[in-house]
């Protein structure tokens, strides 16, 4: 049997599902970012593609907003332990929040707001 | 349509300010490892747009102090217009600063953005040889 070198250090199972996670996500730098696009996307499109089923448009800036408040609030609970996120993807999540904040706000009318 | 720039710039401020302080009192509350109070340009955005729209609720309470204090002499008439009797710059300046902000923590301040809009330039320059080019030979630019 032939052994292969690991291209990453493999994570301590031995001392909680936590640490897993978080040894995963120091040796693949990609995956927490990804996660949060994964659930940026899952609630956009989602939303989006629903919406259009039902109503035959859909209201993009507003899913937008909801997409982008569930990822910050999910990047808020990765930030409680430090391993998961740095400040810098916590800082781009808030930007995009607020930016998707300014879409919906200059989308809107005056009675619609 | 000014009411509504208004309307939508003081909205942005509003929305700015929740998120920016729920992060803050939230790391603040559970002792988080990854505090955004740590960002300088966050904070420093934070404290401009309270800086603003305490300046802007001022303003107001003066505009309207002026209406329900002013008499009318015979020939006269009052000011109007509360708080949208205001400078819209005020506003203007504050969803500016917010942009700028995002711009900057997006992309950077340095060189690496020029080469993502050297590209997207470059792309949307083909597109319009393309479209050029197929309204010559005679089909749909589309």
């Amino acid at each position: 049997m032939i052994f292969l070198d690991y291209l990453y250090n493999l994570p301590n199972a031995t001392s909680g599902l936590d640490e897993i996670l978080i040894d995963t996500a120091t040796s693949v730098t990609g995956l927490i970012p990804l996660l949060l696009l994964f659930v940026f996307f899952v609630v956009f499109l989602g939303g989006v593609g629903l919406q259009t089923k039902r109503l035959g448009t859909a209201d993009y800036p507003l899913w937008s907003v909801v997409a982008s408040i569930s990822t910050f609030l999910v990047t808020l609970l990765m930030s409680v332990k430090e391993g998961f996120i740095n400040i810098t993807w916590l800082a781009v999540v808030i930007v995009i929040t607020i930016f998707s904040g300014v879409w919906l706000f200059l989308d809107r009318k005056i009675t619609e707001v | 349509m000014l009411k509504q720039l208004a309307t939508s710039f003081l909205l942005i401020i509003l929305f700015t300010v929740a998120i920016i302080g729920f992060a803050v009192n939230f790391a603040s509350d559970n002792d988080a490892e990854v505090d955004i109070s740590d960002d300088e340009m966050i904070t420093e955005l934070n404290t401009d747009l309270e800086t603003d729209l305490s300046n802007l609720g001022e303003d107001s309470e003066s505009t309207y102090k002026s209406i329900i204090e002013s008499s009318v002499e015979e020939g006269e008439t009052t000011p109007s217009g509360g708080q949208f009797a205001l400078n819209p710059q005020d506003y203007l300046s504050a969803t500016q600063n917010i942009v700028k902000v995002g711009y900057v923590k997006i992309f950077g301040g340095g060189g690496g953005f020029a080469v993502f809009l050297t590209a997207f330039v470059s792309f949307l320059g083909l597109l319009l040889i393309l479209a050029v080019w197929k309204a010559w030979i005679g089909r749909s630019p589309d």
